[in-house]
């Protein structure tokens, strides 16, 4: 089937280029006899063609598929039509003609097949054809779908009869031809312009995982075709001046920008794995939750990757700090992950690999996104603790949705950002002493710095997140909870989910916050349920009330 | 199609043949027996296949089990005593089965590694047709003036037509998890090869010429099919014929 494809491909490329040679061209060795190639751009060649088109359309051997008018040129219009041989279609013969406000012909280009003589009545009727289309397909064809009679021309300089239909299944779409006398199958190909591919990626971390991809010709590019939402990562080559155009709207990025592979074997860890790991971040909220995306009406995705390149850390790290060492949510749904930086270079005594390369990160950072359709929460003081925090939290939600358990790269634990921020991350929700951020509401950050300690005071209801599910004592309070357990994490992570996109307003405090996740477990699982009093308790211990 | 148009001609030459005598073993008995018989083949050895093929960077395989129940068989001979007891004969067969294959397969999930999606299903019209000509040594025994009862054995060629499923399709959607079967694809494979057949012929004339008759063959051959994707497939074809008929002497 490829073959045939291909070869068929390779015809009607030729074609083409051949039209924009001579008026009349032999294209190759086999078509030369059957083939006019149209490119009538001269005075003399327009007159000629002209006539001959026009004696054509008068005979019926062609007839005008469409009429359009120039968009772009006034007065001009583009007429489109089809070759037929006894009423039947030729398939690939065709014409555009151009032509000027007095309906002067300005070009044609066009092929046309010459020397057809075959019989147009099939001996296999169009019932039959769809019996025949069945067969071949394993598709069930619906009464929408006909098949069409056309002269199909081979590759070989023969015409055949043969009856047409498209085919669509839930993989592909491709044209099918059946010899309309011997109910034959004469030829097939795709015909889906885009299709979705999966490939072989490895992350930051050397892993190995399967991305979801778009194939063109030759090409394979970072946009997923698999998943409902439109999910792209764009390649921005270290242009932190494009990445702030695209942020500001001054530019739009188009499919160039997406990354892309030949092999479809992909080995640039930080597009691998912004891409898949966004994909995940779908897969865990619908599986999870329910949610088509961000706005749970499958938003469009888009990664930004290099943002800057890690050579070029002194000429941009004091404009774009941010393109380096975060990963940040913009907002509708666009993202940008930073580059980290060189070998050799540390912050606060860690190394800071490509920040897509954490699960935990990218899903954090796309959280915000559901925050931001959801409660919207302000992001100062005590309501954006708890936009931080909730991304928190479904990050390691989803790292511990896709990974197994543990400690090292590649597992699921409460750290925040440890498979690239090395060693240790940059949070923990176990213990947010660790990285001082407070775990009782009685050490709360007071100050105005990071928009009111947003990402310090988020330890707390992280705090919380965490005592719920596994249980323990807090460290300040010395209080005991009583956790779900880990086997029941999807329980706590459906409580604060429901808490936080359903029932939080946007200017929420923690005591609201402590509130509204208490009355979603109530709601969920019942009073007095085990996740009520894990919930419960948890606030309880963190000094919220 | 070859077969049939063999049964035919075996038929027609039947009819325009001479008339000669009926009774074996005497110079007035009968010289040449033409019969034309219907009955089953009953399955011969269970066939099954086990492919592989690359989807979603992994690999998915498939696994096929062929129906093996029994098939329609018509059969056509004729037979000619050469020596007292010994004659020589030639039969064509024909069985004829279309049942259902079951198919199960493990197809890879687009979006994670270590996850198959189990499709299994069953397709309808998985033909079968086998045609037999057996090259055969009578010995011929009359155990009453009516009945007769002839033992066979002889080289058999055997062409065998089989459906083989080579491929799957299948509908998934979002999120890929399940994924289910939606029909098999397949394409018909020939080839023959060289066996062998032992049998018995009873035959009963109510008159001079005309009679009933029952056989019961049993014929063998591997058969190497060529998958679609250029594997080798073995098939032992043939197995016990029984069918019942009329029989014409001459």
């Amino acid at each position: 089937m490829t073959v045939r494809k291909a070869a068929y491909a390779a015809t009607a490329a030729l074609l083409l280029l051949a039209g924009a040679g001579a008026t009349t061209r032999p294209v190759r060795a086999q078509d030369a006899r059957r083939t006019i190639s149209i490119d009538a751009r001269s005075a003399t060649d327009r007159r000629d063609w002209d006539r001959r088109l026009d004696t054509m359309l008068r005979q019926g051997e062609l007839r005008v598929r469409d009429t359009r008018e120039d968009t772009l040129i006034t007065g001009r219009t583009h007429q489109r039509a089809d070759q037929y041989h006894r009423g039947i279609r030729v398939f690939g013969g065709d014409v555009a003609r151009q032509a000027d406000s007095a309906g002067l012909t300005e070009s044609a280009f066009g092929t046309l097949y010459q020397g057809i003589d075959i019989d147009p009545s099939p001996a296999v009727d169009e019932d039959r054809a769809r019996t025949l289309f069945q067969e071949r397909t394993g598709a069930t064809l619906d009464s929408s779908s006909t098949p069409e009679l056309v002269v199909l021309p081979l590759d070989d300089g023969r015409y055949v009869l043969a009856w047409r239909l498209r085919v669509k299944t839930s993989h592909d779409a491709r044209q099918y031809f059946i010899d309309a006398r011997t109910g034959a199958a004469l030829l097939d190909y795709t015909d889906r312009k885009t299709q979705s591919a999966v490939g072989r990626a490895r992350g930051v971390l050397g892993d190995t995982k399967k991305i979801s991809v778009r194939t063109t010709t030759g090409r394979f590019l970072t946009a997923d075709e698999l998943r409902p939402p439109s999910i792209q990562t764009y390649d921005m080559q270290g242009n932190p001046g494009r990445v702030n155009d695209a942020l500001l709207g001054t530019v739009t990025l188009s499919t160039t920008d997406l990354a892309s592979d030949t092999d479809n074997d992909w080995s640039d860890g930080a597009v691998d794995d912004a891409h898949v790991y966004a994909g995940y971040t779908y897969d865990f909220y619908f599986k999870r939750f329910g949610r088509h995306g961000l706005n749970n009406a499958d938003i469009r995705v888009q990664n930004l990757v290099h943002p800057v390149r890690r050579s070029d850390l002194f000429t941009y790290i004091d404009e774009f700090p941010d393109f380096f060492i975060n990963a940040f949510y913009d907002t509708n749904g666009v993202m940008v992950y930073g580059e980290g930086l060189p070998a050799g270079f540390t912050l606060g005594g860690q190394t800071w690999d490509f920040l897509a390369g954490g699960l935990d990160i990218v899903a954090h950072e796309l959280s915000h996104g559901v925050t931001e359709f959801t409660s919207n929460l302000i992001y100062r003081n005590e309501s954006g603790a708890l936009n931080e925090s909730f991304s928190d939290m479904m990050g390691t939600s989803a790292e511990f949705f896709f990974q197994p358990a543990g400690s090292g790269n590649l597992k699921a634990d409460y750290l925040i950002g440890e498979d690239v921020i090395r060693p240790g991350g940059i949070r923990s929700m176990e213990n947010p002493g660790l990285f001082g951020d407070p775990d009782h509401y009685s050490k709360r950050f007071q100050g105005t710095d990071d928009n009111g300690g947003v990402h310090i005071n988020s330890g707390i209801p992280n705090q919380v997140f965490y005592l719920a599910i596994e249980g323990g004592t807090n460290r300040t309070s010395g209080l005991s909870v009583e956790g779900v357990g880990g086997a029941n994490r999807e329980q706590i992570e459906k409580v604060f989910y429901r808490a936080f996109t359903q029932l939080m307003p946007s200017n929420a405090t923690f005591s609201v916050a402590r509130a509204v996740s208490i009355q979603s477990a109530r709601d969920l699982y019942g009073s007095g349920s085990p996740a009520e009093r894990a919930v419960t308790q948890a606030w309880t211990a963190v000094g919220v009330q | 199609m070859r077969s049939c148009r063999l049964s035919a001609w075996l038929t027609a030459a039947a009819l325009i043949l001479p008339g000669v005598a009926t009774r074996a073993q005497a110079q007035s008995e009968p010289r040449f027996v033409v019969g034309v018989s219907g009955g089953v083949q009953a399955a011969g050895s269970s066939l099954s296949d086990h492919f592989e093929f690359e989807r979603n960077v992994e690999t998915a395989t498939v696994d096929v089990k062929y129906p093996t129940k029994p098939q329609a068989l018509i059969d056509a001979g004729i037979g000619v005593r050469l020596w007292k007891h010994l004659g020589a004969g030639v039969a064509v067969s024909n069985a004829m089965r279309s049942g259902s294959a079951e198919v199960d397969a493990r197809i890879p999930h687009p979006l994670q590694f270590g996850q198959p999606r189990t499709v299994e299903g069953t397709q309808s019209g998985i033909d079968t047709r086998e045609t037999d000509v057996h090259v055969q040594v009578l010995y011929a025994v009359q155990t009453s003036p009516r009945i007769t009862l002839t033992l066979s054995a002889g080289p058999s060629i055997v062409h065998l037509e089989q459906e083989l499923v080579n491929g799957v399709t299948y509908d998934e959607t979002y999120p890929f998890d399940v994924a289910t079967f939606r029909s098999a694809e397949s394409r018909r494979a020939k080839a023959s090869a060289a066996g062998f057949n032992a049998g018995a012929d009873l035959r009963w004339m109510f008159s001079r010429s005309i009679g009933l008759g029952g056989l019961v063959r049993y014929s063998r051959a591997t058969v190497d099919l060529t998958t679609s994707d250029n594997r080798t497939l073995s098939v032992r074809a043939g197995g016990v014929q029984a069918g019942v008929g009329i029989r014409l002497v001459f």
